[in-house]
């Protein structure tokens, strides 16, 4: 240890030094390679795509509510009335390109680098007590990496061909095939989707090698293994499939790339005919290895959006219970499996591809196993508020709500993960009700959680609490709104792709599923059908799922709100600890300066160690030394 | 602030910083090749005899590119060795050698680069086959001609019709009548179109200044049809038509122009070296005897008869064994002209160009025959280069990235070597520890094409 | 590693030596190919020479690994990110070549039906919407 004690002091000899001298505003700000504010950086561009996504979402549910509508307010807006139709309604073209791209902007763009580029930026180093991170210059080149994928993937919509549109999985050959009539094929949509995920996949793969060698090499003194934070773990795991998951996707990339690009048919089978003609490639390649390379990536990509979720609500949930987190040992072995399993379930995705019983046996198999770990992480968490006395902060209300939302996420997948029945579930609105409500109201919620929490943090300011109420409550209300009738939908059979709502599939989005005279069937009616009398039909859910939707959006107006208003008028919380946490990231001044500790950060013990019988207060902080345990401990009975 | 660990190991794990780094980044590397080695995998096994394109036998097809293989699997090995010298030169703290090795292994990256472009040249320039309607594959070169393009690549076009999108293109939104500008006028003569409505245009500006205006008069029409006064002659790389086929009586271009008329000529001339017939189910009627000619077809026969006599062959065929690659349904070429380059092809090939369609039975001992193929036979067609079929799909993909490790490598290390004696100075086991990550990468790239190499051009 | 300089020099030894080993095996594996007189099995390429070549592809990137890249002793930690890295790797490999190996067959009413002994998944692929589909006889 004394080696490691010798190169702190070192580093803090340094410090001052190295701190006084200036650097511009550009340094500081934009080329930065301090890791909070890269962390920030990552922050806001993901807050500003998570816009974007949800804007396309938008257009997309009001063509399905509303075939036959045209669309309001924005139907006239520059390079938007390239695609409309004719009367301004949304057309199936529109639709496509939307939904492709709402589904890569909101998990390549959006969530992840905000859960992991963010809050795994700014938190993970300060939580080990580390000065930054471990290669701070890749650090800034993975954020512009990212920075420029996404540039990329958004003009995108402004090129001739407009944005990609075969889904945000992009499969071949339909994504081989698309554009073909445009003579530059390099300026088309799914190409520059390509070139776009090439730059994102080269930025999770820095950030990854970067995480993980900082949380290995560059821990604290005394911040053993078991002392780590969950969340660390959480990243720790997450950076482990960032590293060895997407480099498929990249070979899958590079292979479509090739496709369109140099005529290869990797992914054309022979003989693909498109509108009569045979295509003009050699044949021999197969669609289904661009689904098994894609879902390589794709399944463990769940885990990435999932695992920081969990780890920040780990995080606020011992701190608001003040109560350790329940069984942290087995929630990190939990999380390790989690893991490791994600790696060999991908092709439960693929079920209706044709594959015969015995390999879909093993991933159903497989599949089913990695729910335990799954339960056993949020029946962990959902144990640590046994008996606690709760403080209901903001971020505490965010971080009780993921755990339903999660948990109905979670367990409405374990039907699709046996194949005869996903035979009828597949690709219907369950599907998409399903991972939204993981990733949505589960990965979102705890994402705001997580704003929250570390608002303070950053800014020495707690968010007004009255926004943050008309924030949360609604939110919630809305989520559900959109996210539950899906099931309903799409247990009757309705497909997820209809652009006009399944209208033109009469036979299924007719059921009926509320009788006419039924007393929800007349306030539905009242609400969304100026008081007809009729029966509602799955269709007729469509009004539901927009109308939250809508007002979705509206229940984020008091955030944006709240979030730039409290940076200036919010409650000053100007000490280090406002929450009376007992990481290490509570212990570094507030806002935190470049080297973010004033004095070396040592790991004493655990990190939850919240009314520990004996103390005074019922927060015993990693970063303080351990006196006054070893006087209380022997003599308990003397209070 | 300073980074701890940057330099010295950290007690608990034994390591700095930057090696934990190279090995995260070696292993999604190892992931990265292991998808592509899955790639390969995946396809080979998949391909269905008889429906997909036969993967190309190795002796045939990779025979003259093993030698090339081979020497570069030495130039990556010394490199190799080379890199790891140098570091134990840094570690003994010996500059000038460790400056030494390093420019080996400067040099042997130069050298493997060079090979390689060789090799792709050769591949990309000069070998060229073409797939027949009926399966046969007819492999050989392009008979070059003067200008830098193939002919194989052009197909003349007599227009009588011309049918314009009025979709508009680009972010601009201007009409994009492109294929104009491929008209061959004869003579100087202006090209005439007869516009709906009565109104003659003379010259693309007119016609398109017109287009632009009924496109604005006329805004829920998808296209206009127009005739030429007189036949205009069009000449088109395929790469411009759309979907790359030519018909009888239509040239269908991008964006939903089209071309109607008469088509002048589409043929291809290919100077055939070997002929291949695994997709055939008749070798006695396949296409490449009425291109080739009768004679051979006898030498095919009497070829095949020679493999059957052979006794190693026989051996396993009478043990009710049968032969892996199609090797009897194959022939080749006695003296295939540039089977090592490419530089003699052209000249091979020069002098018998105009022995023309199916008459090709006197060739000499130094020419391959040609053939002019009528683009109606050709099922499809290429240069031996990524689109050929998936062995070479892959096979580009892999070594070109492949390529782009050694460049990269190459690169940081030639940093190490010409900027590291500041450091060297300042901390001798920081320039040590970035050789010897640096070094890690080159052996993860030597390790790399120790299995493309017998993958690639071996099996 | 911490190396006096004789130690290095006996590395420096080893590594010319795996070098040199590296320059014979691989001109093993090309006389294997190109000479017949060392094929193994059938002419050509088959399953032996595809053994054969990988066994050796295998021999020399371990000498590669073991010595130039000193995984012979190298950390526990990196052993344990190359273990979990190989298995993921292998698992995608083989994953993927054992759901190609285990298509859907049709049923053996199926069959019956087409009045075709010996339809293949291949064969029922092969039907894609270029080739002509044999109508089923009922």
């Amino acid at each position: 240890m004394s080696a490691t004690e010798a190169s702190h002091s070192e580093a803090h000899d340094h410090h001052d030094g190295h701190d006084h001298h200036e650097l511009s505003f550009w340094q500081k700000y934009v080329f930065s390679t301090d890791h909070k504010v890269i962390g920030i950086q990552y922050g806001i561009t993901s807050l500003i795509f998570l816009a974007i996504g949800f804007f396309l979402m938008m257009v997309m549910r009001w063509s399905i509510a509303y075939p036959d509508r045209p669309l309001p307010m924005v139907g006239d807006w520059p390079f938007f009335n390239k695609w409309i139709g004719e009367d301004g309604l949304v057309t199936g073209d529109l639709y496509n390109m939307f939904g492709a791209m709402h589904g890569t902007i909101m998990v390549f763009l959006g969530v992840v680098p905000l859960a992991f580029g963010a809050f795994g930026n700014y938190v993970t180093p300060l939580q080990i007590g580390a000065p930054d991170m471990a290669f701070p210059r890749l650090n800034m080149a993975s954020y512009w990496f990212y920075l420029l994928g996404g540039v990329l993937m958004f003009i995108s919509f402004f090129l001739d061909s407009g944005a990609a549109k075969a889904g945000w999985t992009n499969y071949s050959p339909l994504a081989n095939i698309t554009d073909q009539q445009y003579r530059d094929l390099f300026w088309t949509s799914q190409t520059q989707w390509l070139m776009a995920m090439v730059f994102l996949i080269t930025s999770s793969l820095l950030g990854a090698v970067n995480f993980i060698t900082t949380i290995i090499n560059l821990r604290a003194k005394g911040m053993t293994w078991m002392r780590l934070p969950f969340f660390c773990w959480a990243q720790l795991v997450t950076g482990f499939l960032l590293l060895l998951a997407f480099p498929p996707l990249e070979v899958a990339a590079v292979m479509q790339l090739m496709d369109r690009l140099a005529g290869t048919s990797f992914f054309i089978p022979t003989g693909l005919h498109v509108g009569g003609n045979m295509v003009d490639a050699a044949g021999g390649g197969s669609p289904l290895l661009y689904q098994h390379l894609f879902w390589f990536l794709g399944h463990p990509e769940v885990y990435v959006l999932i695992l920081p979720g969990i780890g920040i609500v780990a995080e606020i949930v011992a701190n608001n219970t003040r109560k350790p987190l329940w069984g942290y040992k087995t929630m990190v072995g939990a999380v390790m499996v989690l893991g490791f399993l994600s790696f060999i379930v991908w092709a439960h995705h693929m079920y209706l591809t044709g594959m015969g019983t015995a390999i879909s046996t093993f991933f159903q198999t497989t599949t089913v196993l990695i729910s335990i770990p799954s339960v056993i992480l949020i029946t962990s968490i959902l144990l640590s508020m046994w008996g606690g006395s709760i403080r209901f902060t903001m971020p505490m209300l965010w971080a009780t709500a993921f755990i339903p939302m999660f948990g109905i996420g979670g367990l409405t997948g374990l039907p699709l993960a046996f194949n005869y029945l996903d035979l009828h579930l597949h690709d219907t609105y369950y599907v998409i009700g399903h991972f939204h409500y993981v990733v949505a109201p589960g990965t979102i919620f705890a994402l705001f959680a997580g704003i929250y929490y570390w608002y303070p943090k950053q800014t020495g300011r707690q968010m007004n609490s009255f926004l943050g109420h008309l924030h949360f409550w609604p939110s919630l209300l809305c989520m559900n709104l959109i996210f539950a009738p899906m099931f309903i939908q799409g247990m009757a059979g309705m497909h997820r792709r209809a652009f006009d709502g399944g209208a033109a599939y009469e036979q299924i989005s007719s059921q009926v599923y509320l009788e006419q005279g039924h007393p929800l069937a007349v306030l539905f009616n009242a609400i969304f059908r100026g008081g007809a009398d009729l029966p509602v039909e799955v269709i007729n859910l469509n009004l539901l799922t927009s109308a939250g939707a809508f007002l979705l959006a509206l229940a984020q107006v008091p955030f944006v709100i709240n979030f730039f208003l409290s940076m200036f008028r919010g409650a000053k919380s100007d000490e280090r600890n406002p929450w009376q946490g007992t990481t290490l990231e509570w212990m570094c001044p507030t806002p935190p300066p470049h080297g973010n500790f004033d004095r070396e950060p040592v790991a004493y013990r655990g990190p939850y160690e919240y009314s520990v019988p004996g103390e005074e207060r019922d927060f015993t902080p990693q970063f303080e030394p351990d006196t006054r345990v070893t006087e209380a401990r022997p003599l308990p009975s003397l209070h | 602030m300073e980074i701890p660990y940057t330099v010295s190991a950290r007690r608990d794990t034994g390591l700095f910083n930057s090696k934990v780094g190279i090995w995260l980044f070696l292993a999604s590397e190892v992931m990265l090749f292991g998808g592509l080695f899955s790639g390969y995998v995946f396809l080979r096994a998949g391909v269905r005899p008889g429906v997909d394109l036969p993967w190309p036998d190795a002796v045939y097809v990779h025979g003259p590119f093993i030698w090339l293989g081979f020497l570069n699997t030495l130039v990556l090995i010394a490199s190799s060795v080379f890199v790891v010298l140098a570091w134990a030169q840094l570690k003994m703290r010996r500059y000038g050698m460790y400056q030494f090795y390093m420019s080996l292994v400067l040099v042997c990256a130069a050298g493997f680069m060079v090979v390689k472009t060789i090799e792709y040249n050769s591949k990309l320039n000069h070998h060229f086959g073409a797939r027949l309607s009926d399966g046969t594959l007819l492999d050989g070169a392009l008979v070059a001609d003067d200008s830098h393009h193939c002919p194989g690549d052009y197909v003349t076009f007599e227009a009588d019709k011309a049918v314009f999108s009025l979709a508009r293109t680009g972010i601009f939104r201007k009409l994009d009548p492109y294929f104009l500008d491929f008209a061959v006028l004869k003579g100087g003569e202006e090209m005439v179109v007869n516009a709906p409505g009565g109104k003659q245009l003379k010259g693309v500006a007119e016609l398109s200044a017109w287009l632009e205006e009924y496109a604005a008069q006329n805004p829920r029409e998808a296209r206009v049809t127009a005739g030429f006064a007189k036949p205009v002659t069009f000449q088109f790389r395929r790469k411009d038509v759309f979907g790359k086929r030519v018909f009888p009586d239509r040239v269908p271009l991008f964006r939903g122009n089209e071309l109607q008329g008469k088509l002048i000529d589409d043929t291809v001339e290919i100077e055939v070296h070997t002929v291949d017939l695994q997709m055939v189910r008749d070798e006695e009627k396949s296409l490449a005897w009425a291109y080739l000619g009768e004679g051979y077809k006898a030498g095919y026969e009497g070829h095949k008869k020679e493999k059957l006599n052979d006794p190693l062959h026989r051996r396993f065929l009478e043990k009710g064994g049968t032969l892996p690659g199609g090797q009897l349904r194959i022939w080749q070429h006695p003296h295939p002209a540039g089977e090592h380059g490419g530089e003699k092809a052209a000249a091979g090939g020069h002098g018998e160009a105009s022995a023309a369609h199916g008459s090709s039975d006197g060739h000499g001992g130094h020419g391959a025959p040609v053939v002019s193929i009528k683009g109606s036979d050709i099922h499809f067609m290429g240069a031996h280069g990524p689109k050929f079929g998936t062995y070479y799909a892959i096979y580009f993909t892999m070594t070109a990235l492949h390529g782009l490790h050694v460049v990269g490598g190459a690169l940081v290390l030639a940093y190490f070597l010409f900027f590291g004696r500041k450091l060297y100075r300042k901390n001798p086991e920081h320039l040590a520890n970035r050789v010897e990550v640096g070094g890690l990468f080159w052996h993860f790239v030597d390790l790399v094409w120790i299995f493309l190499f017998p993958i690639m051009y071996l099996m | 590693m911490e190396s006096s300089t004789e130690d290095l020099q006996k590395h420096v030894r080893t590594y010319l030596m795996v070098g040199a080993t590296l320059f014979v095996f691989t001109i093993v594996t090309v006389l294997v190919r190109t000479v017949p007189f060392f094929d193994f099995g059938v002419p050509g390429v088959d399953a032996p020479d595809i053994a054969f070549g990988l066994v050796i592809a295998t021999f020399k990137s371990s000498l590669v690994m073991l010595i130039f890249m000193h995984l012979n002793h190298e950390r526990g930690l990196i052993y344990k990110v190359l273990v979990f890295t190989v298995a993921f790797a292998i698992s995608l490999m083989g994953l993927t070549l054992f759901a190609q190996g285990n298509p859907i067959r049709p049923h053996a009413d199926v069959i019956e039906h087409l009045h075709v002994s010996d339809v293949t998944a291949a064969d029922v692929e092969s039907k894609a919407p270029g080739a002509k589909a044999e109508p089923a006889k009922h």
